[in-house]
């Protein structure tokens, strides 16, 4: 059972500048449940792409079975049985389950390529139960959540005989639940002696899950350890390089009663009850519960991209009934969206224009004409409000890293004063640096009196942070929590409860 | 096939990477200038230069509100129609009230109006601009031959011809404009905030919508703008000829894209320059020209056209 099925042996890889990866030597055992952690930009997906034959490394061996092999793309990778999943979800939404499910490789009648469909709807069904899953095959995918495509996708491979199923940040969006699921997949997985390589930035993950666990850091491989053998502090310690303290919040006091946002039997879309909260100036509310509970919702209604279909908001004592973007933030509210690359900065565009797009009255000189002088002014102050790196206000952002993109879609709103910050999933996809330094920046605006709606599916990001908790079920609040004093099964039971 | 590895270039794959982008363009243009320059004495005369200045004008005005639109992830593929018709509507009020102004302003107004009738329909009928302008491609040129009853109108007073034959000096009067056309457009889309959005919105709607931008108004600008610049580019053909046609500008949306596509833009939008559809509006022009005075037949023309076009955006392609 220990002997190696992947070798990767001395493997370099260098973009431009860049040192992607470094002698990097690793050796996958059959049937082993192998993680991969690291911070963004420590090279895990490179690794992956070298493995995959999606890129070529400049150096190094990769073995299989013993056998040096090419690896010169990935259909041949695939063909060795190496199959990936990946954080975007990569199945065609309008064809049903058991079309994505033989995609490439659909038996079929005669030459002229004749679906078999009847095999084919038979052949998915067994696939299905044998996994023990209640999906009918002849859905189409856009009609399966999350989750339920993760593991559409896992099924997919096994049906293409993969012996190597790499998994990267799988699990991201998923909720618990669903997530529990999987890894029941993944374990009865083991049990086939398929081996899996999987990364994520979930330490917890990888402690209910792994066998074993490599860290890579700038590159290098720093350890690899036994899972028995180590603990998540050990762990986070070896990824960072350094201590990693939790970021807490101090308790600062908020006796202060000025309602910043008062929400009165709001109805918004996905709601099945009017909701009714406040959040003090100062205050940072968490509104945590699984995916699809609603939170989301709450948060595009109170920045007015949503409709209000009933009840009104009270914004630093006036009511409103309907809201739009541009009332919103004049009157002081920012919403950093859940999807970073869809929604909350552009891509194409350099840092500096991501800035000024939500400020682009601190630019204008006259009516019409941007001042280049005021757009630099304004894209160092917030490139040093939350510490970019790097430094240089014309790279576009997509060139950044996952964290630093987020700081991005955090900036240009600091810019803009904000008295109400609202942040949608603001830690997802990052690694553990940036994390904590958004949870200082977050800390640092409520202390200046900014009021803070944290919206999260991840639980135990709002102790700790929060003064109080908001749980939703199903579009309903189950329960509010003292931040302080909450404890994560007291969250966890209201949400899932 | 194996990717290169991306330390040790070859030569091949750095050429590549120059000739994409802008910087790519100007080498290929001036190295047409130069193939061209050799292959016939007459090319590289200032009259000749200046000529293909004036030859790729009305294109390239027209290709400038094509950009803006690509920018936002549109396109207008009635833009030949649209121009025919501000012809007809520009001559009928010439030969109405015998005001070259008022036909001008007319027929300005005339391609404004057709921009925001597709920017209704594409922003708050919610269709996509291509199969709306694709409609409007046959109702324009409709309107016009119904208006004409398929006959040209004729007789435009001379002075009207300043516009699109004149010349001050030794300068095309086209070119005039097409340059002033480009220098607005081009401080338009760098230096103010209407260019900035314009490109945004093009590039991530949704970013757009979440950063709190009226993203409606910017639409149909450019749809607008577009259709003042057709308009434009409809009056300079009418006087060129001093002659309205119904059948004008047939397939100018072809020329007019490709000179942007060339030029950079992208049809998914957030992706173009007007210096780099300039380059393309001349590149095109220069082949045209060069092939002209080589004596190759008009029909092998746009053969060459497409075949430079297709090589262009394959090297664009290769080289990412």
């Amino acid at each position: 059972m220990s002997d190696p099925i992947v070798v990767l042996d001395h493997i370099e890889k260098r973009y431009g500048g860049i040192h992607a990866l470094r002698d990097v030597s690793l050796s996958i055992h059959k049937g082993e449940i192998h993680a991969l952690v690291g911070e963004n930009g420590a090279g895990k997906s490179t690794l992956i792409k070298v493995l995959t034959g999606a890129v070529q490394r400049d150096a190094g061996e990769i073995l299989l079975d013993g056998q040096v092999r090419a690896l010169e793309s990935p259909v041949q990778a695939r063909a060795m049985g190496i199959s990936t999943i990946y954080q975007e979800v990569n199945l065609f939404p309008q064809l049903s389950v058991m079309h994505n499910l033989f995609f490439g490789h659909e038996p079929v009648r005669s030459r002229l390529g004749f679906l078999r469909v009847g095999e084919i709807r038979a052949k998915a069904a067994e696939l299905l139960e044998k996994f023990g899953l209640d999906i009918d095959p002849q859905a189409p995918i856009s009609d399966l959540g999350l989750g339920q495509k993760r593991i559409i996708e896992i099924l997919k491979a096994i049906s293409l005989n993969a012996r190597v199923l790499i998994m990267d940040e799988a699990t991201t969006g998923m909720s618990q639940l669903e997530i529990d699921t999987l890894f029941d997949i993944v374990r009865d997985l083991k049990e086939k002696h398929v081996t899996v390589l999987y990364i994520s930035h979930y330490l917890e993950e990888v402690f209910e899950l792994a066998d074993r666990v490599s860290v890579l850091r700038d590159g290098s491989l720093v350890k690899t350890l036994d899972i028995e053998h180590t603990s998540v502090e050990a762990l986070s310690k070896a990824i960072v390089g350094r201590d990693v303290e939790q970021v807490r919040m101090s308790g600062h006091d908020i006796s202060d009663d000025t309602v910043a946002l008062g929400v009165c039997e709001m109805q918004a879309p996905k709601l099945r009850e009017p909701i009714s909260f406040q959040v003090k100036e100062g205050e940072i509310l968490g509104i945590t519960g699984v995916i699809g509970s609603g939170k989301t919702e709450i948060g595009r209604a109170l920045f007015g991209v949503d409709p209000i279909t009933g009840g009104s908001v009270e914004i630093f004592g006036r009511t409103y009934k309907a809201l739009t973007p541009q009332k919103a933030r004049d009157l002081g509210i920012a919403l950093i969206p859940e999807e970073r690359k869809t929604q909350g900065v552009f891509p194409l565009l350099s840092i500096a224009n991501n800035v000024i797009m939500v400020n682009i009255k601190r630019v204008l000189s006259g009516k019409f004409f941007l001042s280049a002088q005021k757009k630099r002014a304004l894209t160092q102050a917030a490139i040093d409000s939350c510490q970019i790196s790097p430094k240089e206000g014309s790279i576009p952002v997509r060139n950044l890293s996952g964290g630093n993109q987020q700081k991005v879609a955090i900036a240009k709103w600091l810019m803009a004063k904000p008295r109400v910050i609202i942040l949608d999933e603001p830690t997802r996809g990052i690694d553990v640096g940036a994390k904590a330094e958004i949870r200082r920046l977050i800390i640092e605006q409520a202390k200046q009196g900014v009021g803070i709606v944290y919206l999260t599916s991840e639980f135990k990001e709002v102790l700790g942070l929060c003064h109080r908790i908001i749980v939703l079920q199903k579009g309903k609040i189950a329960g509010v929590l003292s931040g302080q004093d909450a404890k994560l099964e007291e969250v966890v039971a209201l949400a899932l409860g | 096939m194996r990717n290169t590895l991306d330390t040790n270039r070859s030569w091949s794959s750095r050429i590549l990477g120059i000739l994409s982008g802008e910087l790519g363009l100007l080498v290929i243009l001036v190295l047409l200038v130069i193939g061209f320059s050799v292959a016939s004495e007459y090319f590289f005369t200032s009259r000749n230069l200046l000529n293909i200045t004036r030859q790729v004008s009305i294109n390239f005005i027209v290709a400038v509100g094509m950009t803006f639109l690509l920018l936002l992830g549109e396109i207008d593929l009635s833009v030949g129609s649209t121009a025919a018709l501000v012809g007809i509507v520009t001559a009928s009020i010439m030969a109405a009230t015998n005001s070259i102004t008022l036909a001008v302003l007319g027929g300005l107004s005339a391609g404004a109006i057709t921009g925001l009738v597709i920017s209704i329909a594409v922003v708050y009928g919610r269709v996509q601009s291509f199969i709306v302008t694709l409609a409007m491609m046959g109702i324009a040129r409709g309107i016009g031959y119904v208006w004409t009853q398929g006959y040209p109108i004729s007789g435009l007073p001379l002075g009207f011809g300043v516009l699109g034959a004149g010349y001050v000096g030794s300068i095309p009067v086209s070119s005039i404009i097409a340059l002033a056309v480009f220098a607005v457009a081009f401080v338009v889309l760098n230096k103010t905030k209407h260019g900035l959005y314009i490109r945004a919105i093009g590039a991530n709607p949704e970013a757009a919508r979440l950063s709190a931008i009226k993203i409606k108004r910017y639409r149909i600008s450019g749809f607008v703008v577009t259709g003042l610049l057709t308009g434009l580019g409809g009056l300079l053909i009418t006087s060129r000829l001093l002659s309205a046609q119904p059948t004008a500008a047939m397939g100018m949306e072809i020329d007019v894209i490709a000179a942007a596509i060339l030029g950079g833009s992208t049809l998914t939008g957030g992706i173009g320059t007007i210096h780099g559809t300039a380059l393309g509006a001349l590149i095109l022009g220069v082949i045209g020209n060069g092939l002209n005075l080589l004596g190759v037949s008009p029909f092998y023309q746009p053969i060459v056209k497409g075949l430079i076009i297709l090589i262009a955006i394959v090297v664009k392609q290769r080289s990412k």
